[in-house]
């Protein structure tokens, strides 16, 4: 009976540590495999076996990355289109939240509601037409037509007024009656005190922007202006069959992400189920 | 005058107008990249022509021909398999590594949240590079060795029309599974302690609990990934783009994909708006649906 009840113990704590760990294996490997390969130039499949680990490990497929004209500059690109979404997005997104969470006025619900369902509307609806208004403005490869259209995203809204529902009404209204004028009391009293939700979804917009795909592709079609991801698709039809160049390519444009990701994982992953927290 | 009238304005308008003063800048925004885009978009659905030859109003034409077309139809069907695919098969995986997650000491979970969540960092671009190269069809690729370890002969995974939504379907698990993973896990953090505790104190036993307490409450968490995985799911487009670009003959082709094709490719707005419209509907319809016919409340 004893014996029975041990046996089942060790069982469950083999599946408990096992499965999650065949699955951390299984997130990572391609990861080892891109390293591994990045050293080594082309022809590694048509060994036989095939050869994993290089006899003779290269660095001659970084240099070849680092000799394409605008690589370093799409990871600018990258960083700066998407630090200057976060910083405006931020500051509008957590406006219009704030007057949702703490004020009354006519259409309120109504406006609220109008924002909630953009959302559901897929990308594919909005891109022709915002494609057509960006090209109106002028602003077809250039950073305004990159940084802009990204600021509407209605969840930054939802998402502030979700956490500024949280502050007590009563702190705002102290710093109105010392005489706080109402920008004042958001950028001194609002704005500080709900730091924790903008740093989810500061680093949620971050994300989404360092990953986004479909907008920049439509809208930067000069090489300068390209962001990681779009330089990345076409450099990687240009060396269609050197795997090794890819890979180091694919590394290089992790690897300064990947540091950041490291130090700040808590609020990385905080950060990304931000939705479903509130959802 | 002027000053003296901005006195006797009500403190009520006043206050409506600050409140308005703090929307305006990200309703500006919306109105221009959101809302605009979205009539637009309507409007262009009745109209035939291309980014440079303009276009011309035509009514319904365009839908009659998006029920005509069969490429239109493959895309959909293409999409809506893809989407059952992914949905349940990831819902089920990660419900379950969340479960053991949650069992394993907290130094662990922590281990493996990192490990889990690393594709995540990572552009569906940079990652489609990656498996691209895993995906290689010869008999040395490195996903056919794998599978060659347990007797599979090698597959031509994204050449084959068969295999290529599976292999997809595959590649957006892998890369999506970490953040299914750590939403259920905090989908389980928000049950309280006591109520296991009265459980365990009843002397109810695991499985009891799993199913008498830990899935009822974890229906919100469920729900919000129901309905999310159907939105992102029906966009698919990025891997897509990247690993088969619609083939072999289109048996990869999404709908997002072919609004893009048609759009930026074909010349062929009217069109693309269309099949846009149609996949809010779609999208929408079935939100709707999963909202109103599946209890989020727990009983």
């Amino acid at each position: 009976m004893n014996l029975a009840r041990k046996l089942y113990h060790v069982i469950a704590q083999i599946v408990i540590y096992g499965v999650p760990f065949l699955a951390s294996i299984a997130s990572i490997a391609p990861f080892v495999f891109m390293v591994l390969i990045s050293f080594q130039h082309t022809f590694f499949v048509s060994g036989n076996p095939a050869r994993w680990i290089p006899r003779q490990p290269t660095i001659e497929t970084y240099l070849a990355v680092l000799e394409t004209p605008n690589f370093l500059r799409w990871v600018f690109n990258s960083l700066f289109v998407a630090s200057a979404v976060t910083a405006m997005g931020l500051l509008i997104q957590s406006m219009a939240g704030y007057v949702f969470a703490k004020k009354e006025f006519p259409g309120r619900e109504l406006l609220f509601i109008l924002i909630l369902s953009g959302i559901m509307i897929p990308r594919a609806v909005t891109v022709i037409p915002a494609f057509f208004i960006v090209k109106d403005l002028g602003l077809l490869n250039s950073y305004p037509g990159l940084i802009l259209p990204p600021l509407a995203m209605p969840l930054g809204v939802f998402l502030m007024r979700q956490y500024m529902q949280t502050l007590p009404s009563e702190l705002l209204d102290a710093s109105r009656i010392d005489g706080c004028s109402e920008f004042g009391t958001f950028w001194r009293i609002v704005l500080p005190l709900s730091k924790p939700g903008l740093a989810v979804l500061g680093i949620y917009t971050f994300m989404e922007q360092w990953r986004d795909f479909l907008w920049p592709l439509i809208v930067a079609q000069k090489d300068a202006l390209k962001t990681l991801p779009v330089g990345l698709s076409v450099f990687h039809t240009e060396f269609r069959t050197d795997y090794g160049v890819q890979m180091a390519a694919v590394l290089l444009s992790i690897i300064p992400f990947l540091i950041v990701f490291l130090f700040f994982q808590r609020y990385f992953i905080k950060g990304m189920t931000v939705g479903a927290l509130k959802g | 005058m002027v000053t003296a009238q901005q006195h006797i304005l009500p403190r009520r308008a006043r206050q409506y107008l600050t409140a308005y003063s703090f929307l305006i800048p990200y309703l500006a925004f919306y109105v221009t990249f959101v809302l605009l885009p979205v009539l637009w978009s309507f409007y262009l659905s009745l109209c035939k022509g291309g980014l440079l030859s303009g276009t011309e109003f035509i009514g319904f034409q365009n839908y009659i021909k998006a029920w005509n077309n069969s490429l239109f139809i493959r895309a959909l069907q293409n999409t809506a398999y893809y989407t059952l695919l992914v949905v349940p098969l990831a819902m089920l995986s990660s419900l379950t590594l969340a479960l053991l997650i949650d069992k394993m000491a907290l130094f662990w979970q922590n281990v493996v949240k990192s490990a889990l969540f690393l594709p995540m960092v990572s552009s569906v671009v940079s990652l489609s590079i990656i498996w691209k190269a895993i995906f290689i069809p010869d008999r040395n690729g490195p996903l056919n060795t794998l599978v060659g370890v347990f007797g599979i002969p090698p597959q031509n995974w994204l050449g084959n029309p068969d295999l290529v939504i599976p292999s997809i379907v595959g590649f957006e698990i892998w890369r999506g599974y970490g953040f299914w993973v750590i939403v259920f896990l905090a989908g389980l953090d928000a049950i309280p302690n006591d109520l296991y505790e009265a459980a365990r104190v009843d002397g109810a036993n695991a499985w009891y609990i799993l199913t008498r307490i830990t899935l009822p409450l974890l229906r919100p968490t469920f729900l919000f990934l129901l309905v999310m995985g159907f939105i992102w799911n029906f966009q698919l487009f990025d891997a897509v783009y990247m690993l088969t670009a619609g083939g072999p003959a289109n048996a990869s082709a999404t709908v997002v994909w072919y609004v893009y094709r048609n759009a930026f490719h074909f010349e062929n707005l009217g069109f693309a708006a269309t099949m846009g419209v149609l996949l809010l509907f779609i999208i929408l319809i079935l939100t709707v649906l999963q909202l109103k016919y599946i209890p989020s409340e727990v009983d």
